[in-house]
């Protein structure tokens, strides 16, 4: 294309709804470019058309307004409490640590995660619906984890603190808790294991991985995110 | 009746119902009249299905939560469209830390330091991402800033004026023109990059 004024100049006029120079009219690569521009325009408005939100998204948003005006609201003691938590145990601010065993010194947990295979399948196999994750934390000092399991990061599959579900033991300062979680269905697996103390220190969690994560972050909790498991 | 009649009368009764107090009538009426208007956006600007639906709802049940507040200074629309452009881009930026965060658990080294990239440029992976199954256009649209993406989204799709997208952006009409004007050929030359002919 030799001459390029229609992207440079016309484009604009355009947009401002100012009329064309003459030339736009004569030229021959302008009338190219702006024919081309016309379909442009075109595509993006049919791409729009194609998307659409989810059927039963109204049902869904009545549901969390619902939810949201039902919910209890927090006193001021709710959001003191893991603040003094926070302080006891002088931990400031988000720490992310990987998995091991320098966790403990640090008093972030010690995380082991692992895959528990079911029947019928080979060694070295990637992980199957079926099979089982199991995670073991170790916390010192007093303190407590729970742990949430996502799914694709936005199904929440497990939590427990003092629920079911998870082993807990108590100890010289030290718990241990062993979870087990069923993987139902292909996916990502990710786990998230927020430490605190008892009490109201850990709040049931939110459905969305990253919603929790930002949630527990502003709480100052610590939190340890050990890698995913994937399930084919 | 046109559809411009359709829409003032059912954001006159919007406003009604906002004022009568029926904050759920209220938050039908506007899903009714802009929730799939809200929706392209949000679609358009996070380049996800699934992250799109849920900031759209989130963008809802914020605005049942503000309807007390609205005081009527800006249309429904600009007002619904100013919530989730910064839902959106708040969105962006949490999948970005996220991405980082976990990046750095995974080992997966290879990959790109995500936490180095600017905030308003889309991540490599996820430029990467579902790339094959994307139109051109989508992942075309992914090459522009988000405040320019949302632009040319709203323009385009949406027919929004640019006194409507001065409000909106904070910024003057001539500014946003200038933008969506740079925009455009950096589309066409993504799509003529990509094989796509009708550019």
């Amino acid at each position: 294309m030799a001459c390029e004024r229609f992207e440079t100049e016309g484009l604009l006029a355009l947009e401002r709804d100012e009329p064309l120079e003459p030339h736009f009219e004569t030229c021959a690569d302008c009338l190219e470019a702006r024919a081309a521009y016309a379909r442009l325009a075109e595509q993006l408005t049919e791409t729009g058309r194609t998307w659409t939100p989810p059927a039963d998204w109204e049902a869904r948003v009545f549901a969390r307004v619902a939810q949201t005006a039902s919910a209890p609201r927090r006193s001021v003691w709710r959001w003191l409490m893991p603040a003094l938590g926070l302080a006891s145990a002088v931990v400031v601010g988000l720490v992310l640590t990987r998995s091991g065993p320098s966790g403990s010194a640090s008093g972030a947990p010690v995380v082991e995660l692992g895959v528990e295979r079911g029947t019928q399948q080979m060694r070295g196999d990637a992980p199957r619906p079926g099979d089982t994750l199991v995670l073991k934390a170790r916390v010192e000092n007093g303190e407590t984890a729970a742990v949430r399991v996502y799914r694709n990061d936005r199904t929440l599959v497990f939590a427990c603190h003092d629920e079911p579900g998870c082993e807990r033991t108590r100890g010289d300062e030290r718990e241990e808790v062993l979870v087990r979680v069923p993987l139902a269905a292909p996916g990502e697996y990710r786990a998230l294991v927020v430490v605190g103390f008892e009490g109201p220190a850990i709040d049931p969690p939110l459905a969305i991985l990253d919603q929790e994560f930002e949630r527990v972050r502003k709480l100052g909790r610590h939190v340890q995110t050990p890698p995913p498991v994937r399930v084919e | 009746m046109g559809r411009s009649e359709d829409i003032a009368l059912i954001e006159q009764e919007a406003r009604q119902a906002c004022s009568a107090g029926d904050l759920k009538r209220a938050l039908g009426l506007l899903m009714r009249l802009h929730g799939d208007a809200v929706y392209r956006l949000c679609r358009g600007l996070v380049l996800d299905a699934d992250l799109a639906a849920d900031v759209h709802q989130t963008v809802f049940v914020e605005a049942y939560r503000d309807l007390p507040r609205f005081d009527g200074r800006s249309s429904f629309k600009t007002w619904l469209n100013a919530i989730a452009r910064h839902r959106c881009l708040d969105a962006l930026k949490t999948t970005r830390r996220r991405n980082a965060r976990f990046q750095t658990f995974g080992g997966a080294s290879e990959e790109s330091p995500v936490a180095e990239v600017p905030d308003d440029a889309p991540t490599p992976e996820a430029v990467a991402s579902h790339a094959s199954t994307r139109v051109p256009l989508e992942r075309c649209l992914e090459g522009l800033q988000p405040n320019t993406r949302s632009a040319v989204l709203l323009r385009y799709q949406e027919a929004s004026s640019y006194e409507e997208l001065g409000r909106l952006f904070g910024e003057q009409p001539g500014t946003i023109q200038a933008r969506v004007a740079r925009a455009l050929p950096v589309l066409r030359k993504c799509l003529e990059g990509a094989g796509v002919s009708a550019a």
